[in-house]
């Protein structure tokens, strides 16, 4: 995507959705920069929910010792954030209710701050909680809930978590700008995957997921469940089944490398076959399986759709070396064809 | 253990009953883990403790819409323990310790007005008002459940968050980073008064607040006895559960008992629980009756009932009657010491060591299922018959189960399980020949496991023999053992 003169604030982009994820490609790679900035594009003109996943927001990063953003928050935003975090933060704020979820740094505390200031972030860490959180920071009222994730905690971006995500990716990912884009470039292609549209077939899709971990759904719209306790070490059943007749494999859970490449030197019968799996966030394959996969006549859609915002990119790294940010805002925009923003250097 | 000890207590369906109470609040479940049998000399409170069961269970049938509104309140209540403790040792509460003593109080206030029109009249679940506490952490007279170091409390707080917002809005609206970044800086100082000043506030609400602590920790209490007493009625309700009544003189009876728990597994596969009707008293009785003819279940059954009872429980019977215990003692071959490598012959043993020394100084209740079952039968019957005879001597009761006959001696009372006794003989033999395949089923079905006194003219029941003759066993065996059965007598 080409850079467009009017393009609209990240802030325009999020507000028909109620409620985003922010994940981050690594560490430093601007997350709290990227969120700080909604908070401040948001001052005024929506009221916000606010929480993370587990632990983040530290003052210091542990691992480079560099100064880490704090996030600063408005006064009105709701937050959900552990009891240990929240008497650390500085704002003046008025306690909603208690959660009754306990984490490493207390009881998970709902609050409305009621001045400006610094917050420590420190939310759920168990997917049924997130969304237990989210709807209760939209019962006090906030029309948009922001949760501050993590890469490797990508699951949490789940469509059945929160309804949109924006994906953090800068410098400190790599030292090649170009291996940061293609790694980028990869995991926004993983994340949103073509969904199925065939309502039929998914409606068969949910049954499978709702009766066990891996199914078949065959031409004649019959549904066989598989006897496997993880989607992962379920190539041999799967290579067994699979024949003519059958025309969607769906899986429960995360599907691996080693999956699809086992399938792919065990069988030819997975070519015309569509693999079905719940969301985009449950996908961990490396680009060389996902192409070769493709490429051989495997067909991976989603049940559920993740829908990425937008990317924000840090041309800095805290290692001490950075991109030319132009170079590199120019660089993803070329390869993804959604919004790229600059958070950090200001494009 | 005096009163069982906890893989007993698993065998004879109390734990059954336990997690079949439906207790929702932390202070409930303290007051079941605390669950105690009455001593003799509590006569008065046990009777007490079922008067309040009793009044319960009768305005619970007569106020469902209140009893769901008590129930919905005590889902949101969360156990504050903790920080009444830390009040009482006048550690400063932070602020979302004082945003759940406010709401516990709230909370408390709603109980209360229900529990007001309701006129229970039972003292130990009573409210003391916590009007004072809503009070002082309710400032601004909104009545919700909310908390904030209030700018009510102090005109310095109210001054000071005042310039911190100026500060805020400053920061915000700052031409440049630098200009910022100092604005910050200025604010965070204001930050650090606040929280000084919050902290002030925060130590003397707790020191207000700590002259309450024992207002608090008796509706603490009484929150607990009312979600407890709460949860036996509805269990009473739900297994149509009665109050015993409480006597003095060493006797029990009970008019068609049952065990919930073996109810509901016989209900589970279509088959009726036969009630146990019985009358003991002190000294020793026996029961006999044919293997599988339910003899365990009757004792557990008694046990069961007996130990609840002593609890302030309902108990599940149409009719029920005994006096407070100073023990329960259950001696059967599948005790806990089995599993420590004792036979059970030998774990029989060490426990009858230890009930003997009780019977000689209190009296109770000790049941013997099967005694001496495990070793060979001569020496049995004789173990069996003096531990019957020793323990007639003693106001304790005793009940023994076993399938030795001639145990029973004139000064004991004696039931046996009714069995085919009563059953056509060749109807059913007609029966079993028509479907041979559920021989032993249909067998079952005719087995009559109610319990029937037995007097001296009694005949011995043949239920072995007959067993055996209707399942077909081989004439000439049969024929053997008839004359056998004549010669004895």
């Amino acid at each position: 995507m080409k850079k467009i003169d009017s393009m609209p604030s990240i802030l325009d982009m999020i507000q028909k959705y109620d409620s985003i994820s922010i994940i981050g490609m690594n560490k430093n790679v601007g997350k709290t920069t990227t969120l700080n900035h909604i908070l401040r594009e948001a001052r005024g003109r929506i009221s916000l929910g606010l929480t993370s996943i587990g632990r983040d927001g530290e003052k210091i990063d542990t691992v480079t010792g560099t100064e880490k953003p704090k996030i600063y928050i408005k006064s009105g935003t709701i937050i959900a954030t552990a009891k240990q975090c929240l008497l650390n933060s500085d704002i003046t704020r008025e306690i909603l209710k208690t959660t009754g979820f306990n984490t490493p740094m207390g009881e998970i505390i709902i609050c409305r701050a009621l001045s400006d200031g610094y917050v420590d972030l420190s939310g759920p860490s168990v997917n049924s909680y997130m969304m237990e959180i989210c709807s209760e920071l939209k019962r006090f009222g906030s029309k948009l809930v922001i949760v501050d994730g993590a890469l490797n905690r990508k699951t949490f971006a789940s469509p059945l978590i929160t309804n949109a995500t924006i994906l953090s990716t800068g410098a400190a990912l790599s030292k090649s700008m170009l291996k940061v884009i293609e790694e980028t470039s990869h995991t926004v292609k993983l994340l949103s995957l073509e969904n199925e549209e065939d309502n039929e077939v998914l409606k068969l899709a949910n049954e499978v997921l709702r009766r066990g971990r891996v199914g078949i759904i065959r031409r004649d719209n019959s549904i066989r469940m598989m006897d496997v306790i993880t989607a992962l070490g379920a190539s041999k059943e799967i290579v067994e089944i699979l024949d003519k007749n059958i025309s969607y494999v769906v899986i429960k859970g995360a599907v691996s490398d080693k999956l699809l490449e086992d399938i792919m030197t065990s069988t030819n019968q997975y070519k015309g076959v569509t693999f079905l799996v719940e969301d985009g966030t449950k996908i961990f394959l490396t680009r060389e399986t996902l192409y070769k996969f493709k490429k051989q006549g495997g067909i991976i859609k989603t049940i559920n759709k993740v829908n990425i915002v937008c990317v924000t990119s840090n041309p800095k790294s805290p290692y001490g070396y950075e991109f030319d940010k132009h170079k590199f805002l120019d660089g993803l925009r070329n390869k993804l064809n959604i919004p790229v923003f600059d958070v950090i250097g200001g494009a | 253990m005096k009163f069982l000890d906890k893989q007993q207590r698993d065998q004879i369906g109390f734990s059954f009953i336990m997690d079949k109470l439906g207790i929702t609040t932390s202070y409930g479940l303290e007051e079941r883990k605390n669950i105690k049998t009455f001593k003799t000399s509590e006569i008065n409170k046990l009777k007490h403790e079922l008067n309040s069961l009793e009044n319960i269970i009768k305005s619970m049938r007569a106020h469902v819409e209140e009893y769901n509104q008590i129930g919905r309140i005590f889902c949101k209540f969360k156990d504050i323990r903790n920080s009444i403790k830390r009040c009482s040792e006048s550690q400063t509460l932070d602020e979302v310790e004082l945003y759940e003593i406010k709401y516990f109080s709230i909370l408390v206030t709603k109980l209360k007005s229900v529990l007001d029109k309701l006129q229970l009249n039972i003292e130990e679940v009573h409210l003391n008002s916590v009007d004072k506490i809503i009070l002082l952490l309710d400032p601004q007279k909104r009545g919700i459940s909310t908390f904030y170091v209030y700018d009510e409390y102090s005109k310095t707080l109210k001054c000071i968050r005042k310039n911190k917002k100026q500060k805020e809005k400053e920061i915000f609206t700052a031409k440049s980073e630098g200009i910022a970044s100092e604005l910050k800086q200025q604010r965070l100082d204001l930050v650090i008064e606040e929280e000084e000043e919050e902290l002030r506030i925060r130590k003397e609400l707790t020191l207000q607040i700590s002259k309450e602590t024992e207002i608090i920790k008796q509706n603490i209490k009484s929150i607990g006895r009312l979600d407890f007493l709460i949860a036996k009625a509805n269990l009473s309700i739900d297994y149509n559960g009665i109050r015993p009544e409480i006597c003095s003189d060493i006797k029990i009876n009970f008019i068609e008992a049952f065990n919930p728990e073996i109810k509901d597994i016989l209900e589970k596969s279509k088959k009726v629980f036969t009630p146990v009707s019985i009358d003991l008293f002190n000294g020793t009785t026996i029961i006999t009756g044919a293997n599988m003819g339910g003899k365990s279940v009757t004792l557990k059954t008694i046990v069961l009932n007996l130990l609840l009872g002593q609890m302030g429980f309902f108990v599940f019977a149409k009719k029920a009657q005994f006096p407070i215990l100073d023990f329960i003692h259950f001696v059967s071959d599948d005790m806990q010491s089995i599993s420590k490598g004792l036979s059970t012959f030998g774990a029989e043993i060490i426990k009858l060591k230890e009930v003997v020394e009780c019977v000689k100084i209190e009296n109770g209740f000790i049941a013997l299922d099967e005694f001496a079952r495990g070793t060979n039968p001569k020496e049995g019957y004789f173990l069996v018959k003096s531990l019957s005879k020793y323990l007639t001597k003693f106001k304790s009761v005793s009940l023994i189960s076993t399938h030795y006959d001639g145990v029973a001696q004139d000064n004991m009372e004696h039931y046996q399980v009714t069995g085919l006794k009563n059953v056509d003989f060749n109807t059913l033999k007609y029966k079993i020949d028509l479907n041979k395949t559920h021989s032993v089923e249909i067998i079952q079905e005719h087995m009559e496991y109610k319990l029937e006194k037995v007097s001296k003219e009694n005949k011995v029941p043949k239920d072995a023999l007959n067993i055996a003759v209707l399942l077909g066993l081989e004439k000439e065996i049969v024929d053997i053992a008839k004359s056998l059965y004549n010669e004895e007598e």
